[in-house]
């Protein structure tokens, strides 16, 4: 009888194996979110629009790479070298020595992934039901898809000239060969289907995200407007149009885009309503204090940052020697940069005759924004002075000891010390002691459109196309705000001489907020500008005899090697792991 | 038994007449019956339980007891058997009443070794696919806390690196004929066998070709290692102790740069870059002769934080015994490892326990149980054995540790302090607990009406729990003020916290079922024998994890979730399941032990894919002639006792490379803040592919085993090839790079492994004093891309792939460099190298050889270049020898066809401000032309000299002394003595390494940075006694 019952027993777990089969095999993961829930679901549709925006090109206070040492695009420029000598900023594109297939980190950005997940986006979020998303509500994601669309492109052009303009969310299955293995647009197309997707995005964004600060409003995309007509006349009117028009803009294109980018300004400064911070009274302060207070006055549209969830590293990499938690100072900003500071007293450019530059005293009655941008010599910063001297001379003797004779954020404190003798302040966190910000723990938002850019940007295109009063009208606001108090329309100047203070003026105003690299290459002036010998300013503390302490400045060459800006880098290289997948990709000229 | 058998009949020969008389007379008196008693012994003294002993030509008999002793009334003149498996048998004439002491020696022919193969069991004279065994003695010897660690060099075929010495994370990877993660079966149900004792394994049998690991069909494809627990034997109860002492050191470490060397390579490099020197001549005096200690210090970090012995033991209590009805094996096992940090802050423990018991029910029914249990737990610092050796390199020579009031000082490149960080636990732990139970109850019928029929049912269980808990709080540093004179404090805090203290804590559980229902049928007609295997199983995977955090504690001695913050606190968790079916059918033929045919088929499903391609079958067909049996071979059979040839294919799979690819979806991903919130994103996945399966292995094996000069030399070798077919992998170097989202997996790819190996095992016992042994294993195997994605570039020097279709795979890419510029003409008249003229290079740089003659160097002069950082090739000897009670043998393992590669810290000295080994002082400089390493650059970085090249790889083959192990027996004290056993052993384990490359690294260094926790070597003491 046992035996029986065993033999049953076996029976019914065999039946039992072989029964459940089917279903058994087709349960589904428990750990996925499939495209049905996604498309139909408000929130997690924003959840895959915020992933688009977190990974748009435009954040310039993230350093270009985990474990980058704070390599900031500004440290390519002519306003800083990087402190770090090992890094590629440095070995690589400061001395000229890219240009070599896939060779451009940190500059590289081939954003086909972007795209890609913003075409997709378009295509479904066009045909989401009326029950998820009203046509408000529709209409706000798809703007803001086309204002990243549009940013994207402009973001590729800037680099590459031409890219392939692809407007549909490819899949190998339904894709015609050709557009799947697509040639390079013109340069000049790519600018045109920017600016149509920034209209339509005006067209189609709310003026203001209520309670939603991150995502963009309708100024944003007149904003990129504004900025990429710009950038499109400017490579018209100083460019070369070489390759059949991949890369440049005919010179007859000019006007055209500076009138598109002069009336997109002169839109957004009558009816957007955004004013020009001005909160303290002290004018330094008051521009330091326009990045850190995160008001909506002038800002247009930032990324936000909230320290450790979603917090980034500026202070870490960049606050002076003696606050660092790790690395420090990673942007020596340049002497140059300083000599590009007016003196406050007669408007003059230091270099300029009359000026009152007094060498011995070289950070005092300068353009405010000169002590907003920079850390000078015992400026106080987070409580404490911030020492510069690279050493101390007493009785004729120069004490070099990193104990007692150099100040602690001096040149030669440590190797990982200022290169050049002093710091960035813009975008750093002060307080009343030390904060030793640590890795992520910067919450500093981004600012990627302000008010004071469109003045810029309606000043240059009113002085390129010859309006010179317009010109002025429009700087002469940003000048004010500034704290600056002499020739405020820039009177005494005109023409190429009126056209290259305001090209100064947005130097200074839009210092460390990533322009510089990309001005001076459209205005075609980066094969100078970027292959200067850069040079610091090496304090010196003397203490007499009665203690009093007075400092002494010398000018050195802080760059082993000139920095060295080819014809060629006007563009970067397509690359030859893209040119391996598709050979219809051109390369660009010179590589 | 024939050589026994012959002497018998030799002697009956002799007295062949008056056996004959003997015999005539006693027929008469047959019905006398005599009583006889004896006791069976084996040639080591011990009693054998269970012996038979028959009545030659009857029925009558019986078996010894437990204390191997025996009474049997028998008529006068009988013969009388005795036999015992794996011993010569034994025919004594019994011709009065007599108390025997009967002794059994060995037989090594005779004894067929059993060997465990896939859902059962095989003589090895039938064997006929590729399965090595691992030899438990030798698995023994080696003082490992976990057991992959004491693979190497056990079996051909088998390949096993270790790459790290760490307390509690040394596992070994180790893989079958390089085929990549092997399938591990422990007692019949998947299992992982670092948690088992060493002590608690009976077997271990690696099945190499199709036609052994065909049977476990979607999983079986990468070869399977099987492993069986020991079980009970009949026989009195015995008990053993065994434990070891164990001292460990590192293999190899280089040493870092002092004070004085570093300032000087710090100035070399600003000179070479033109600048000034950062250090005058007099102050590297001062560091150099360490007068002024105070401010010019030449800290040993290392030397701080490291000690130079580490300290490990192990323990094990085990019982066993049995009788017919009732068997068992019960053992308990503890390891407890210590670390070289000079803190007591690293450590490991396991507790083993295992139960093994099978019963007889009835004579048909049998029921086994085996239960295992394991508690692990590891105990670490706050900073991982990657953090304290990067700390370690960063830490400057130059920087104080301590002021001299022994305050902790703050270090000038990093921010932690790794002697202060780790001390006490300064900056928080990281602890871990793992529970693991397994069960496995087998029931097995023997259906007594038909002969060699027999049902089994089995079902496993395992279940898996971690708990682990990262607890990491701030520690303060100090600087001392120089112009106030008291110290400025600098608070070292936690990485990833927004506070000074953070607490994550998670735990995880998973349980495997497996449930098996067969039906096997064995039995010989005559000459035939056949026997079947029908099987179905069940395997079901399931899982959950949760985990949260908090910050900002009230207070660090609290150290518990609660006490934390709710700010910031954070939590995730979620599930997983996977699911498997199969289908086994196995048929087995042979004629007269001769001529073999084995045919499996596994029908197999896997969750992993999508409806409809769920489903597969993997057969395997395996033919063996053994040669030595035909008549023609009789002249060669002296030598040759056993000559076999064998041939098998057979396909099995892997579904271990992805899941769920058949389904599109969004997965969650990192924040993005929203008007001052963060919020989770998602993220699209590759496009879908439903048509996705598993990979297909198939396998041809060619063997042949031979056994020599009466069975002392055995030598065994097999080639094989091996094509992996439908490889899942995502197309992307012929993929327009506009595409913009990933392809779906598709299973395209092809890859095919050939190889061979080769063992000699020699075994001899020389005279009654002395026996000697020798194991000799070599296997090499190496994969090449068949068909792989290629970019549509034509020219050779400008595509970019690593692998390239019909090269071997796991290659590096880069240039291919010639020595160093000597002089600056030569950089003058050399191919441009920097894309600027060459004016940027120097002498003492790295000179790339200009492949494609265009004058050139870019990236079109990159090639692959070496043999990949897999080993191709390995070897092992073992040789053993006893003389009387003493024991010694000698391990030695070696591996070769591959390259370790230098990265980043390890190939300059101070890269990114750290410090630098002592082995990079060889650097070029006019006056040291011949140097090892180019000229140093400021900042320990140069675009030049640091470029993929082979100029950073270096040929890692190597021999090493893995075991040498003396030990010594306590003589036998015959009878009424307690012990049975006692003996004394001394362990030298990875004593050390020839090597190829002259960086102190080991050869199977785990980071070609210098950042990992190095493998260690030990010397062990340890007594095993039994009774």
């Amino acid at each position: 009888m046992k035996k029986y019952t065993h033999i049953l027993l076996l029976i019914v777990t065999f039946n039992l194996t072989l029964s459940c089969g089917d279903d058994f095999l087709n349960e589904p993961p428990l750990d996925r979110i499939t495209e049905n829930d996604v498309w139909n679901d408000k929130n997690l549709m924003d959840a895959y629009l915020f992933k688009i925006y977190d990974r748009m090109p435009w954040d310039y206070l993230e350093d270009f790479s985990a474990g980058g040492f704070g390599s900031h695009r500004d440290g390519l420029s002519d306003l800083a070298r990087g402190t770090y000598s090992w890094t590629q900023l440095n070995n690589q594109f400061r001395p000229g020595n890219w240009g070599t297939a896939n060779n451009t980190w940190p500059l590289d950005w081939w954003g086909y992934d972007i795209i890609w997940k913003i075409n997709y986006s378009i295509e479904n979020i066009e045909l989401a039901p009326i029950n998820v998303l009203t046509v408000d509500e529709r209409n706000e994601r798809l703007g803001e898809l086309h204002f990243m669309r549009a940013y994207s492109y402009f973001a590729l052009v800037k680099r590459y000239g031409g890219v392939p303009i692809i407007l549909n969310a490819q899949n190998p299955e339904t894709t015609t060969e050709d557009e799947y293995y697509p040639s390079r647009n013109t340069e000049k197309e790519v600018y045109d289907q920017v600016l149509s997707d920034a209209q339509a995005a005006f067209d189609l964004l709310p003026n203001r995200w209520s309670s939603q600060k991150g995502r963009a409003p309708k100024w944003a995309a007149k904003s990129l407007e504004s900025r990429a007509a710009l950038f499109a006349a400017s490579i018209a009117k100083y460019g070369t149009v070489q390759l059949d028009g991949l890369v440049g803009i005919p010179n007859s294109e000019a006007d055209a885009y500076y009138q598109l980018s002069l009336s997109a300004s002169q839109k957004i400064i009558s009816d957007a309503g955004y004013t020009l911070f001005n909160k303290y009274p002290n004018a330094s302060d008051n521009y330091a204090n326009l990045f850190l207070d995160e008001t909506d006055d002038e800002t247009i549209f930032s990324k936000v940052w909230i320290p450790f969830e979603k917090g980034h590293s500026y202070d870490l990499h960049n606050v002076p020697y003696s606050y660092r938690v790790d690395w420090s100072g990673s942007m020596s900003p340049t002497k140059q940069l300083l000599d590009s500071y007016e003196m406050l007293g007669t408007g003059l450019l230091p270099n300029e005759a009359g000026s009152g530059y007094d060498e011995n005293n070289p950070f005092e009655n300068r353009d405010p924004r000169l002590k907003g941008t920079l850390l000078t010599n015992n400026d106080i910063f987070q409580g404490l002075p911030v020492e510069l001297w690279y050493g101390t001379e007493i009785g004729g003797v120069i004490d070099t000891n990193k104990g007692t004779g150099v100040g602690k954020d001096g040149i030669g404190i440590h190797p990982d010390a200022t290169k050049t003798g002093f710091y960035v302040r813009k975008h750093l966190q002060d307080g009343g002691a030390p904060l030793f910000i640590k890795e992520y723990y910067s919450g500093t938002n981004c600012i990627l459109f302000r008010l004071g850019e469109i003045y810029l940007n309606a000043a240059e295109a009113a002085i390129e196309l010859g309006i010179e009063g317009s010109a002025r009208d429009y700087i002469e606001p940003i000048r004010t705000r500034a704290g600056l108090q002499q020739n405020l329309r820039l009177d005494t100047y005109s023409g190429n001489e009126l056209r290259d203070r305001i090209r100064n003026e947005r130097k200074l105003e839009m210092a460390f907020e990533d322009h510089r690299y990309w001005d001076v290459k459209r205005w075609r002036i980066a094969a100078e500008k970027l292959s200067i010998q850069v040079e610091g300013l090496k304090t010196l503390r003397s203490i007499d005899g009665f203690g009093n302490e007075t400092f002494t400045y010398e000018t050195f060459n802080a760059e082993a090697e000139k920095m060295n800006f080819a014809e060629r880098h006007y563009y970067l290289p397509i690359g030859q792991g893209r040119i391996n997948n598709n050979n219809k990709l051109k390369e660009n000229p010179g590589y | 038994m024939n050589t026994m058998f012959l002497n018998c009949s030799k002697k009956l020969r002799k007295n062949t007449l008056l056996t004959f008389a003997l015999l005539l007379c006693y027929s008469m008196l047959s019905n006398a019956q005599i009583s006889v008693t004896g006791l069976v012994t084996d040639n080591t003294n011990q009693p054998l339980p269970s012996a038979s002993i028959v009545v030659k030509g009857t029925d009558t008999g019986t078996q010894t007891d437990f204390d191997g002793k025996f009474s049997v009334e028998v008529s006068k003149g009988s013969i009388l058997v005795i036999s015992y498996l794996g011993f010569l048998t034994k025919e004594i004439t019994i011709t009065e009443a007599i108390s025997l002491e009967i002794l059994l020696m060995p037989d090594a022919a005779a004894l067929d070794e059993i060997v465990v193969i896939g859902y059962g069991t095989k003589s090895k004279t039938k064997l006929i696919s590729a399965v090595s065994t691992i030899d438990k003695k030798m698995l023994k010897k080696q003082p490992v806390a976990n057991v992959s660690n004491a693979l190497e060099g056990l079996a051909s075929g088998l390949f096993v690196t270790q790459s790290s010495g760490e307390p509690g994370f040394s596992n070994s990877s180790f893989e079958v004929r390089n085929f990549g993660a092997a399938l591990v079966i422990i007692d019949g149900a998947p299992g992982d066998l670092n948690q088992l004792d060493p002590n608690e394994i009976a077997n271990i049998s690696v099945l190499k070709d199709a036609a052994a690991a065909a049977v476990y069909g979607v999983q079986g494809g990468n070869g399977v290692v099987l492993i069986t627990t020991k079980k009970g034997k009949i026989g009195k109860p015995k008990l053993s102790y065994s434990n070891q002492f164990t001292a460990t050191t590192f293999t190899a470490y280089p040493k870092y740069l002092s004070s004085a060397e570093r300032g000087e390579v710090l100035n070399q490099g600003l000179r070479n870059a033109g600048q000034a020197d950062f250090y005058t001549a007099e102050q590297l005096e001062l560091y150099e002769n360490g007068s002024d200690p105070i401010n010019y210090p030449n800290t040993d970090w290392r030397g701080l934080v490291l000690k130079d012995w580490g300290f490990q033991q192990q323990h094990n209590l085990n019982l066993s015994g049995g009788t017919e009805k009732v068997k068992y094996f019960v053992s308990t096992g503890y390891v407890d490892q210590g670390s070289n940090y000079n803190a007591d802050v690293l450590s490991f423990q396991r507790y083993n326990l295992r139960s093994n018991v099978s019963a007889a029910i009835t004579d048909e029914l049998n029921l086994t149980l085996n239960l295992g249990a394991r508690r692990q737990l590891n105990e670490a610092p706050a900073y991982s054995a990657y953090n304290v050796f990067r700390e370690l390199s960063r830490s400057l020579p130059n920087d104080l540790a301590y002021y001299p009031d022994g305050t902790p000082a703050r270090l000038s490149v990093t921010p932690n302090h790794v002697v202060e960080g780790i001390k006490d636990f300064n900056a928080g732990y990281y602890r871990a607990k793992n529970n693991n139970f397994d069960a496995k109850i087998t029931l097995k019928w023997d259906i007594k009406q038909v002969e060699g029929l027999s049902v089994k049912s089995y079902a496993s269980l395992v279940y898996n729990t971690n708990f682990t808990k990262n607890w990491g709080k701030s520690y303060d540093l100090f600087t001392l003020n120089r112009q106030t004179g008291n110290y400025d404090v600098f608070s070292a805090t936690p990485e990833g916290a927004v506070s000074e203290t953070v607490l994550t804590q998670g735990t995880s559980y998973s349980n495997h079922y497996v449930l098996q229902e067969s039906i096997s049928y064995e039995r010989d007609f005559g000459d035939h024998a056949v026997s079947g295997l029908l099987l179905a199983e069940i395997q079901k995977q399931q899982g959950q994890y949760f985990n949260a955090s908090r910050q900002d504690f009230q207070s660090t001695l609290i150290d518990q979730l609660f006490a934390g913050s709710l700010e910031n606190q954070g939590a995730n968790g979620g599930e997983f399941r996977q699911n498997r079916l199969g289908f086994v059918g196995r048929f087995s033929y042979d004629y007269q032990s001769k001529y073999f045919l084995e045919s499996t088929y596994r029908y197999d499903g896997s969750s992993r894919f999508a409806p409809g391609n769920e489903w597969g079958l993997f057969p395997s067909v395996s033919l063996g002639w053994r040669l030595s049996e035909e008549s023609f071979f009789e002249s060669f059979k002296n030598t040759i006792s056993n000559l076999k040839i064998r041939a098998s294919v057979g396909t099995a799979g892997n579904d271990g490379t992805s899941s769920y690819q058949w389904l599109s979806g969004f997965n969650y991903n990192l924040f993005y803040a929203i008007n001052d919130s963060a919020i989770p994103t998602i993220d699209n996945t590759a496009l879908p592919n439903k048509d996705i399966t598993w990979e297909t292995n198939t396998t041809y094996d060619v063997g042949i085993d031979v056994d020599l000069f009466d069975r002392s030399l055995k030598f065994s070798a097999d080639y094989f090839y091996r094509k992996r077919e439908d490889v899942i992998a995502v197309a992307s170097a012929s993929v327009p790079s506009t595409l913009g989202v990933a392809l779906a997996a598709q299973n395209f790819y092809e890859f095919s492994n050939e190889g061979f190996e080769f063992s000699f095992n020699y075994n001899k016992q020389i005279n009654e004093n002395l026996k000697i042994s020798a194991l000799l294993n070599f296997s090499k195997s190496r994969e090449k891309a068949v068909f792989i994605d290629e970019t549509l570039q034509e020219d050779l020097f400008m595509r970019e792939n690593l692998t390239e279709t019909g090269g071997f795979t796991g290659l590096r890419r880069g240039y291919i460099s010639n020595g160093l510029f000597q002089s600056q003409e030569e950089i003058t008249q050399y191919a441009i190298q920097d894309g600027n003229g060459n004016t940027s290079l120097q002498p003492g740089d790295i000179k790339y050889v200009d492949l494609n003659g265009d004058n050139i160097i870019d990236v079109k002069d990159q090639k692959v270049f070496g043999n990949g950082s897999k080993a191709t090739t390995n070897y092992s000897l073992n040789l053993g020898v006893e003389y009387k009670n003493f024991a010694l043998s000698v391990l030695l393992t070696g591996a070769a066809g591959y390259d370790i590669y230098l990265e980043g810290e390890a190939q300059s000295p101070l890269r990114n401000g750290f410090n630098g080994y002592d082995y990079q002082l060889d650097y070029w400089t006019p006056e040291n032309t011949g140097a090892r390493f180019p000229r140093i650059s400021d900042g320990g970085f140069n675009d030049n000299n640091y470029k993929y090249s082979d100029f950073w790889s270096r040929n890692g083959k190597h021999i090493r002394f893995k075991n040498i192990n003396l030990s010594y027996t306590f003589p036998k004290m015959k009878k009424n003595t307690t012990f049975d056993e006692i003996k004394f052993f001394c362990t030298g384990q990875n004593l050390f390494v020839i090597k190829d490359f002259e960086e102190d690294f080991d050869p199977q260094t785990g980071s070609g940075l210098g950042w990992y926790y190095p493998q260690t070597k030990s010397i062990t003491f340890g007594i095993n006694v039994s009774l």
